[in-house]
């Protein structure tokens, strides 16, 4: 029987990319164009299908309303969320509020729910592996960021299901990198991972033996990622341009999409060079008819300055990290660089002075995460799994209580899967049902934490008040993912359980959106002439 | 080592689920109470190896999943409670007390013990007047002024005559008061 194959997908916030297990080695797979990494940018063409990747990249200047990027930082959001606000008012698509507070994209008069844009990023990736070993696949565990609330991995595990995908495991992205660089011959290496992708930071600190990954700590920031490096050269750009000429390119989103593109280019220069020439032709034309090119110089010693505050954020991440580990800087004896943004100097001259020693980069930081994942992917799926992996919850698990306050229920680094039972009464006679909140975060305050859902528990036996005991059972599993039962203490029956307020998808609004993912057509990818793929 | 994933030992894994509710956290984790933190660990990895259900996921049967799933979420939960001194401590006393069949788990009531406890340890006196002069000694030492935090710690003991940790306290300064001179 040929071995099935399970693919190992990096959903990044700007890019995306696949692996698979090949003669015991993870191997990323090309697209037609042999490129590894794709854009996660989706961008829905006229005819009603969808380009995905690079070329979408492209579209993002040619038709910004209807070229979908960065979903991820949406993704299991509220609508009335700072991320969200803050998304509104760069991004030049539609966001729009859903049911339950939760965020749609409106584009070509359709709406869309945020796991279905990632959905379609997952639908390229399955592409590009079945185009590669020529059947279909369908398994697949699929990376989050470790900081990734349940809100975010549910909503992220609903997108796998919608692109038609067997969700083995949601997988914590640090952790990923973690099995990808293997180790294992060393004794009880303390390693940490800085992972710093496109919109999120994670910092993991795990403790590796010869056939454990023991995840000790994490934290990260769920709102700082390269694109806020992007941001920082593009606001310096548009206030020098609007110095210069009076203009305001903010109120035109297509300059503003040519800046930031040019933004994000002078970034990238940094990587390897000392000085960015940048030059966006023709960028604004003046009611006269004037145009004029938007021209500036930035050199690395301006640049390092401008993100200066970003990079120390990080660190204070890793303080946590540590201090939740119970350990120092002098504990770590190895540090592993994860994500593009982790090329720039000015990230690994700080790394190298904040942990004593030299970050280990080689393998491609852009790549490490699916090949961790892809790792994964095949030992689930094989009877001799050899190595096995201890993770963490990274928030604390709330119970809601009066007066707008919560307690906690499950503290942050507690190692999963675990559960956790409490004990309810009934506060009136025949009370038919029991209502609780349930949140994460680190905060007493309700207010300041993510709430994950509102459970209704009813059918309890008609009872005098305080006779009917019910016991609620909270259990966070190898996904990371919270669930939450009930029962009568007593007669041992489970009660049904509703789950309201959820920002998260019905079941019947998955499968219809599963069958619309399903008719969506891929585009087939341009080569930079012009020239398209034959099929 | 026993691979559990044989079909063997799958009646065996559902009957410790169903046991596993009349079972200690050392018992769970197979270890004498006064195993070492190096212990807890060898056999929280030991377990793991042997019953993390990712070991199981490429079986069918849905009942021993459940099971493995089961035992295995108690088995980190053990580990959890055993690894923090603090809990660790307020734990085993618990289940070698009078209720120890209703202390088996690690809940609410006994996380509030423990608190209690971690606020007793860390408070050196409750006393109302031997309090602020407990504080004031405490800056002192930190000044290197142990003629100053000694006077203040003697006063202290006055006001709170039974408190062996206050004593010591007074005592130990006296040392390098005296080391000083």
């Amino acid at each position: 029987m040929a071995q099935e194959v399970a693919m190992g997908i990096d959903l990044g916030t700007s890019n995306s990319s696949v692996s698979i297990i090949q003669d015991g080695q993870a191997v990323v797979i090309p697209n037609e164009w042999g490129e590894l990494t794709h854009a996660s940018v989706v961008s829905f063409l006229e005819d009603g299908s969808v380009l995905v990747g690079n070329d979408a990249k492209k579209q993002m200047c040619i038709s910004p309303e209807t070229t979908i990027s960065s979903a991820k930082r949406l993704i299991g959001r509220y609508f009335f969320s700072e991320e969200v606000k803050k998304a509104r008012a760069v991004m030049p698509y539609a966001i729009v509020e859903g049911p339950n507070s939760g965020v749609r994209i409106a584009v070509r008069d359709q709406i869309y729910a945020v796991p279905e844009i990632s959905a379609m990023v997952l639908k390229e990736m399955k592409a590009i592996t079945e185009a590669y070993v020529g059947h279909p696949v369908t398994k697949a565990v699929v990376t989050v960021p470790a900081f990734f609330n349940d809100n975010q991995r549910q909503a992220t595990k609903d997108a796998g299901r919608i692109a038609g995908l067997d969700v083995l495991r949601i997988l914590n992205e640090p952790t990923a990198a973690a099995l990808a660089y293997g180790f294992g011959n060393n004794v009880n290496q303390r390693v940490v991972i800085y992972d710093l992708g496109g919109g999120t930071f994670d910092v993991s600190i795990l403790e590796i033996g010869t056939d454990v990954f023991e995840v000790l700590g994490t934290a990260g920031d769920t709102y700082l990622g390269g694109d806020d490096f992007d941001d920082r050269v593009l606001q310096w750009l548009l206030a020098g341009f609007k110095q210069q000429y009076g203009v305001d390119l903010m109120q035109d989103r297509y300059a503003l999409q040519k800046v930031k593109e040019a933004a994000e280019k002078a970034k990238n220069t940094f990587s390897d060079g000392d000085t960015a020439q940048i030059h966006v032709p023709l960028v604004h034309t003046d009611a006269e008819g004037m145009s004029y090119d938007l021209e500036a110089t930035l050199t690395r010693q301006q640049f390092n300055h401008m993100v200066m505050d970003l990079v120390q954020r990080t660190f204070k991440v890793c303080d946590e990290a540590l201090q939740s580990g119970r350990m120092t800087a002098n504990d770590i004896d190895g540090v592993i660089l994860v994500g593009g943004p982790t090329r720039l100097p000015v990230i690994r001259n700080s790394v190298r002075h904040y942990f004593q020693r030299e970050p280990n980069t080689s393998i491609n930081p852009d790549l490490v995460v699916c090949m961790g994942a892809a790792i994964q992917a095949h030992a689930l799926l094989n009877e001799r799994t050899s190595s096995f992996l201890l993770d963490v919850t990274p928030m604390t698990l709330r119970l809601g209580t009066v007066g707008g306050y919560t307690e906690a229920i499950i503290d942050k680094n507690t190692p999963i899967p675990i559960d956790r039972s409490r004990t309810f009464t009934t506060v009136r006679d025949g009370q038919e049902k029991v209502n609780i909140r349930i949140y994460q975060g680190e905060s007493r305050m309700a207010q300041e934490c993510t709430m994950l859902g509102e459970f209704e528990f009813s059918g309890l036996r008609p009872a005098r008040r305080g006779d009917v005991k019910v016991e609620v059972t909270f259990e966070i599993d190898t996904d990371g993912i919270v669930r939450v039962t009930a029962r009568d203490g007593e007669t041992g029956q489970v009660a049904s359980t509703n789950i309201n307020l959820s920002s998260g998808l019905s079941e019947s609004e998955i499968q219809n959106a599963a069958s619309r993912n399903a008719a969506t057509a891929l585009a087939p990818h341009e080569k930079q002439d012009g020239e398209v793929q034959p099929a | 080592m026993a691979d559990y994933t044989e079909p063997q030992f799958w009646p065996v894994l559902k009957q410790l689920a169903q046991n596993i509710d009349g079972m200690d956290y050392y018992q769970i984790l197979n270890l004498a109470q006064d195993a070492t933190p190096a212990d807890i660990k060898g056999s929280y990895y030991g377990q793991s190896r042997s019953l993390h259900p990712d070991k199981f996921y490429h079986l069918d049967d849905g009942s021993l999943k459940d099971a493995v799933h089961k035992i295995y979420k108690r088995v980190t939960e053990a580990y959890n409670v055993l690894r923090d001194d603090r809990k660790r401590k307020v734990y085993t006393a618990n289940i070698n007390g009078p209720s120890r069949a209703t202390k088996l788990r690690f809940d609410e009531a006994t996380q509030e013990q423990a608190k209690e406890q971690e606020k007793q340890e860390k408070e050196v006196t409750t006393n109302p007047k031997a309090k602020p002069l407990y504080l004031k000694a405490v800056q002192q030492m930190n000044a290197g002024n142990w003629e100053g935090a000694f006077k203040d710690l003697q006063t202290a003991v006055m006001f709170d005559g039974g408190n062996e940790k206050l004593k010591a306290l007074k005592d130990e300064v006296d040392k390098r008061r005296k080391e000083k001179k």
